[in-house]
């Protein structure tokens, strides 16, 4: 099931922002996760709503930092994991 | 079933509750209930007179804070407000006569403010200036946990610090009584949560529970708080380090790892060989899609638990994986769901009730001691009254059982570890040596011998 990587992104901006309890426009894709709020449960949750949503398992994968460099970064690697 | 509520009826949470059960057994153990005080440093002196009337100005908007728990026919708890505060004053005090506002004065100064079972009688916040012979001063805000959570005492102080400064805009204040349905409905459904939980608790901690003894005289003891505040790049390393060895943004295991180890030797000799620490993480909630955003007013708290070996607790490194594996695993199955839904149905026994029935529930084993991590910081104005905010630390009394916990805050780029206590849990000798040891292990791993 591919994706386009700007549907990916949306989905994770929309996620991330209601997290937050943000508006989702002030979510930067190009920002570090950390950066831009989130801390370990909203991090644990932002995983399994992509394992809901995408169907891919995070968690256990061996992604290292630079995967979660930004949720543009991230949404790539998704859109990429879901055409291979 | 849902129930609409009144302008002046605002029905509680589950989290409310259990911080009411939890707020009632303090009471009943020490005789104080579960206050929580922020201090706010400022750089420079505040005028009192301002100050006060400024405060007691904007207390007097929400008529809540005068409010108090009440029960409707359906069962449900709500907060019950007044319906106006327009006369009413929310408590100030000018305090002059604890000699320069530093860190350790503010500290002696909460610790009395906390002990005082008549701090909040009345009105869920009251405000302190503390204004000694120094350029800097120090308000310290006190909240009752029934109607504040940390988040919310953050952004209640941001507001007031705007507020304060004529910067603060109509629609920026919160309508504390948008209408909450009951939700005593689907019982069903929240009994099998209550068993969901009790089965995953029961596989999760299945050994006795390492619990230090509270003190014979707990009643005449006061609480006290211990303060490690963290410089820019010692926040930094302590966050690196978290991330190389828990995961990314597993900042919270981490911690908790840490602080087992930290309280491992101190628990070693006091418990049996076999005990597991249970700990009780409180964390920012995870609002199912379509609530609305975090508010001020009340509790919007879910809670983990974690159990490790008592034991093992001293390797720091492999017991933070394991809790981020727990912390993953109690997500994934809706854990934090579950307790929320159980709470909710918990609703129905008095505060007294429902704690008592925790100690049945966890099988008297409630929790050796609680961690709290704040996220990002929610008070980020940078004046009150002109003067320029430094930082703010926060100080909750823990309930007790086990009156021992550690709660962090971050102020802009630093974080404040705050040990808090009721004195004669641990030795004092030990408590002096316990936040050096947990700097040491946040930033390096295992302590430097003394």
């Amino acid at each position: 099931m591919a994706i386009p990587m700007d549907d990916v992104l949306l989905k994770l901006k929309e996620h991330v922002a209601f997290l937050l309890g943000v508006d989702a426009s002030g979510i930067a894709a190009d920002q570090p996760l950390h950066l831009l709020g989130l801390d370990s449960m909203g991090f644990v949750d932002l995983l399994v709503f992509i394992e809901k949503q995408f169907g891919l398992s995070l968690m256990n994968s061996g992604l290292s930092q630079d995967d979660f460099a930004s949720l543009a970064v991230l949404a790539n690697r998704i859109a990429g994991s879901l055409q291979s | 079933m849902k129930v609409p509520s009144s302008s002046r009826k605002r029905y509680l949470g589950g989290a409310d509750w259990c911080v009411a059960a939890l707020r009632q057994g303090t009471l009943e153990t020490t005789g104080r209930p579960t206050t929580f005080h922020v201090a706010v440093f400022v750089a420079g002196n505040p005028d009192p007179a301002r100050l006060q009337d400024r405060f007691q100005d904007y207390c007097a908007r929400f008529p809540l804070l005068w409010g108090r728990p009440a029960r409707c026919w359906c069962l449900a708890p709500y907060w019950k407000s007044p319906a106006d505060a327009t006369a009413r004053k929310a408590s100030f005090r000018h305090g002059t006569d604890f000699g320069p506002a530093t860190p350790a004065t503010v500290v002696r100064r909460i610790e009395e403010l906390a002990s005082d079972p008549d701090r909040l009688r009345g009105c869920a916040v009251a405000l302190e200036l503390l204004q000694g012979p120094a350029a800097d001063d120090a308000l310290v805000f006190s909240f009752d946990h029934l109607l504040f959570d940390a988040a919310g005492a953050e952004r209640f102080i941001d507001l007031f610090c705007r507020f304060a400064d004529g910067q603060a805009a109509a629609t920026e204040f919160p309508d504390p009584q948008v209408p909450e349905p009951a939700q005593l409905d689907q019982w069903g459904k929240r009994f099998a949560s209550g068993q969901k939980l009790n089965r995953a608790l029961r596989e999760l901690l299945p050994g006795a529970t390492a619990n230090l003894e509270l003190p014979a005289d707990a009643r005449r003891r006061p609480f006290r708080f211990r303060v490690l505040s963290l410089t820019a790049d010692e926040t930094r390393r302590a966050q690196e380090q978290a991330f190389a060895t828990a995961g990314y943004l597993m900042f919270t295991p981490y911690v908790l790892a840490t602080a087992a180890a930290t309280f491992q030797p101190r628990f070693a000799g006091r418990v049996a060989a076999d005990a597991d620490f249970v700990v009780t993480v409180s964390t920012s909630r995870l609002r199912p899609p379509g609530e609305r955003a975090p508010h001020v007013f009340f509790n919007d708290l879910s809670f983990l638990y974690f159990g490790l070996p008592v034991a093992q607790a001293g390797e720091r490194d492999a017991m933070a994986r394991i809790l981020r594996d727990q912390m993953i695993a109690q997500v994934k199955t809706g854990m934090p769901a579950a307790i929320e839904d159980s709470n909710l149905l918990m609703r129905i026994l008095p505060p007294r009730a429902f704690w008592k029935f925790m100690f049945t529930f966890f099988r008297n084993r409630l929790s050796s001691f609680a961690l709290t991590c704040l996220g990002d910081p929610l008070l980020k104005t940078a004046t009150v009254l002109g003067c320029a905010i430094r930082t703010h630390v926060h100080y909750p009394v823990m309930p007790a059982p086990p009156g021992l916990g550690l709660i962090l805050n971050r102020s802009g780029d630093v974080y404040h570890v705050v040990l808090s206590y009721l004195e004669g849990v641990l030795p004092e000798d030990e408590v002096a040596t316990l936040l050096d040891e947990f700097r040491q292990r946040l930033l390096n791993g295992a302590p430097q011998p003394q």
